[in-house]
């Protein structure tokens, strides 16, 4: 269903197009269907958002990242060969996103993952505090923080394997992300989760 | 106990066991069989469980951060997509005829090696003269002579 107007409407997907495939949403953005890449956008913001949390370790980053890579992946959309699926797709330009910012963090010494700050200059936990857990979620919340601790500790590409796993990527899906045999996202998996049941078990 | 310690069936055992990481539940059958006999294997399978558990929710569902992140990106996402109007397929396809011609400039113009054209390289008239005279390029005078002057 497409509506007219100037650009992309805000209205939630509709269950016709939840019930659509991601390759019928990609032909139909292709099109010019704003709306449609909305439905794609909506179906795998919180993987591709969540994952560059856990690598970006910044809220207000990982959110930005997240709208950037969706945007440049609407950009370019035509150049999308669909060897991948969608979400790989688009987790790939996401990857990118994220490692760009994290070289230039790096460069400019704004980011530092011992001590996370925000962009209100608040540390990376409180920035998650404030997005606003209910006092119900204060233990998972501290769960979260320590599960996120532990990714800190491992190296860029160790998080970033275990990152994508935690949002519910397929082992597959990893190694198409990353461009890695599945091999050797097992084994990368391996030293990760041997690191963090250092420091939480 | 070092990994290069541990034998070969154990240690494809525990990376099939981890790579279930952080859904416990999802340890290939084959991993899950040889655990249960083995005793080392069957530790780690414990302590994959545990890490699982510190690894999700009450529910079992892994952390992942659908609360931090649960301002819906499309509200943001829509207005920048309208700012920036994705280039429209003409456009694009200008640079095919465009790249074709670099392309053809770039064959046509190609240096050729010498050995290769068939061509003999004659030195221009210039340079005989130049050539002649060489032994006058002790003297700066007698060889800027040699040149046609030009008026400023």
């Amino acid at each position: 269903m497409k509506r007219d107007g100037p650009g992309p409407n805000l209205l939630p997907p509709t269950s016709v197009q939840l019930m659509e495939t991601d390759e019928a949403l990609v032909r139909r953005a292709r099109a010019g269907d704003a709306e449609a890449f909305g439905v794609l956008v909506s179906r795998h913001q919180k993987a591709v958002a969540g994952f560059l949390l856990s690598v970006l370790h910044d809220l207000d980053a990982a959110q930005d990242a997240a709208q950037q890579a969706f945007v440049r992946a609407f950009m370019r959309l035509e150049s999308f060969e669909e060897r991948s699926s969608f979400k790989t797709w688009v987790s790939r330009i996401a990857l990118n996103v994220a490692r760009s910012r994290l070289r230039w963090a790096r460069m400019s010494n704004w980011l530092s993952l011992d001590a996370p700050r925000d962009s209100e200059g608040g540390t990376w936990e409180e920035s998650v505090r404030r997005a606003g857990p209910r006092e119900d979620e204060t233990r998972v919340l501290e769960k979260k923080l320590d599960l996120e601790r532990a990714l800190a500790a491992l190296s860029p590409r160790e998080r970033e394997v275990a990152a994508m796993r935690l949002e519910g990527y397929s082992l597959d899906e990893v190694a198409g992300v990353l461009g890695i045999s599945e091999g050797t996202v097992k084994s990368t998996l391996f030293a990760a989760t041997r690191k963090m049941r250092q420091r939480l078990l | 106990m070092n990994m290069k310690e541990i034998p070969q069936p154990c240690r494809s055992v525990r990376e099939s066991l981890w790579a279930a990481w952080p859904r416990a539940d999802q340890a290939p059958a084959e991993a899950l069989a040889h655990a249960a006999a083995c005793a080392l294997c069957r530790k780690e399978h414990e302590d994959l469980r545990a890490l699982c558990g510190r690894s999700s929710a009450p529910d079992g569902a892994p952390l992942s951060w659908d609360k931090a992140l649960a301002a819906p990106l499309w509200a943001r996402l829509a207005a920048r997509i309208r700012a920036e109007p994705r280039p429209s397929r003409p456009r694009r396809l200008l640079w095919v005829p465009a790249a074709a011609l670099a392309a053809a400039g770039l064959f046509l113009f190609r240096p050729v090696p010498p050995e290769r054209s068939g061509v003999v390289l004659m030195p221009a008239v210039e340079e005989l003269e130049l050539m002649e005279h060489l032994d006058l390029f002790m003297d700066w005078e007698a060889a800027q002579g040699l040149w046609p002057r030009r008026e400023p």
